[in-house]
């Protein structure tokens, strides 16, 4: 399983969730991607969006501002 | 003109408030919310304070102020102004005698933006007849604005968020979604490759959305308030930045009644937009700027609100409504969506 790395860090509001979803679009399936961001607000908002769309999401931790969400695409 | 208000902040607009949780917190640690005398009739958790000054007379104050959520300045002064006095007129007051602005800005934005966010302002508070007699601008890495206001009004004739009685009916007047459709403003004046993620939605859906938020967010909340001074309400609320779900958990828990909500009155194309963005509109938690009011009024007085509001050619909506309990707020799954007129 291959792992992919996207960094919305600095990214304003709505752009982390759609280029999360333009990247898990691009992705093959079965693999991970590893979400990077700060923000609270982003933090929720990605979570959210993964959950109604169905993705799985394996790890979601916040260290400060800084947080870190892996998901698996679909397969 | 290349400067761009909303590029230059990472939140917008009542996104920038803290949550009810950390506010809460700090509040308590600063011991902020004891020891009021007994002219003091409503202080923190209210939409303004309100101080007794007299027999049936009270003065309220408040304070508000928030980042840029749109690139027009004068557009942004109008949604500040329409903001801060709706905290006056969301108890149920008209009369605002004075109003003082809140201003930042930093080096490198132009004057006239800063003299556009006044000029708009101003021009909101000249046509609710509120004199401007002064403020404080100050240099800061984000754009600010906002200000004070101070309404009076008599004692008898003040709505407070407490109140509110099992059984009563309650009715939003502005729809909601304002985030949703500002952030699909923001990304279409995106690169073009990010632009492209908004077209699963039609452009006249998305542009709808937006001129209803912004027209939402600049029209006053003052002919609500005429409404409440004819009709005995319960108890009211704004909804702004903690969301409809936020501040009806502070209606719910200062009145010792529970809440559910069954009917979500939005802005059209919100829904759409939400769920793109994966904003939390539906389960009545994404947050507002310069929303509506909403009203607990008991079954006896609702059509009379009612022949009010359409009398005022007001926009409205029922939402839900008040039962017996101790600070619960229900939105019911799969609710009602009402759609607003575009």
């Amino acid at each position: 399983m291959s792992v992919e790395t996207l960094n919305v860090k600095g990214k304003m509001c709505p752009m982390p969730v759609a280029l999360t979803k333009r990247k898990l679009a691009e992705m093959q399936p079965k693999q991970l991607l590893i979400i990077i961001g700060e923000g609270e607000l982003e933090f929720d908002n990605i979570q959210r969006w993964l959950n109604n769309n169905a993705y799985k999401i394996v790890a979601a931790s916040k260290d400060n501002a800084e947080f870190k969400i892996t998901v698996e695409t679909k397969p | 003109m290349s400067y761009r208000l909303t590029k230059v902040v990472s939140v917008h607009g009542c996104s920038c408030k803290l949550s009810q949780y950390q506010l809460s917190s700090l509040l308590d640690k600063a011991c902020f919310t004891q020891g009021y005398n007994e002219n003091v009739l409503a202080g923190a958790w209210e939409n303004s304070s309100v101080v007794k000054i007299a027999d049936n007379l009270a003065v309220l104050n408040t304070l508000d102020f928030f980042t840029p959520l749109v690139d027009e300045p004068e557009i942004q002064g109008r949604i500040a102004g329409s903001n801060v006095t709706s905290d006056i007129y969301t108890l149920g007051i008209t009369d605002i005698a004075s109003f003082l602005t809140v201003m930042a800005y930093p080096e490198n934005m132009p004057d006239e933006l800063a003299v556009g966010m006044l000029k708009g302002l101003g021009d909101f508070c000249r046509e609710m007849n509120i004199p401007i007699v002064g403020g404080h601008t100050i240099r800061n890495p984000w754009p600010i604005i906002g200000g004070a206001a101070t309404g009076i009004g008599p004692i008898d004739k003040i709505v407070y968020t407490r109140g509110a009685q099992p059984g009563d009916r309650l009715f939003l007047t502005k729809p909601l979604g304002i985030a949703a459709a500002m952030a699909a403003y923001r990304l279409r004046k995106e690169e073009i490759e990010d632009k492209e993620l908004l077209s699963t939605i039609p452009t006249d859906i998305v542009e709808t959305a937006i001129n209803k938020a912004i027209q939402g967010m600049t029209s006053s909340n003052k002919l609500a308030a005429e409404v409440m001074q004819k009709i005995a309400i319960h108890a009211a609320t704004d909804i702004t930045g903690f969301g409809l779900k936020g501040h009806l958990t502070n209606m719910a828990k200062l009145g010792n009644v529970d809440i559910v909500i069954n009917n979500l009155y939005v802005i059209p194309g919100a829904p759409e937009l939400s769920e793109l963005f994966g904003y939390p509109l539906l389960t009545g938690e994404a947050k507002e700027t310069a929303g509506g009011i909403l009203m607990a009024v008991s079954p006896e007085h609702s059509d009379d609100l009612q022949s009010e509001f359409d009398k005022q050619k007001m926009s409205y909506c029922e939402v839900g409504h008040v039962t017996q309990g101790n600070g619960k707020v229900t939105i019911i799954n799969n609710p009602k969506i009402t759609v607003a007129e575009p």
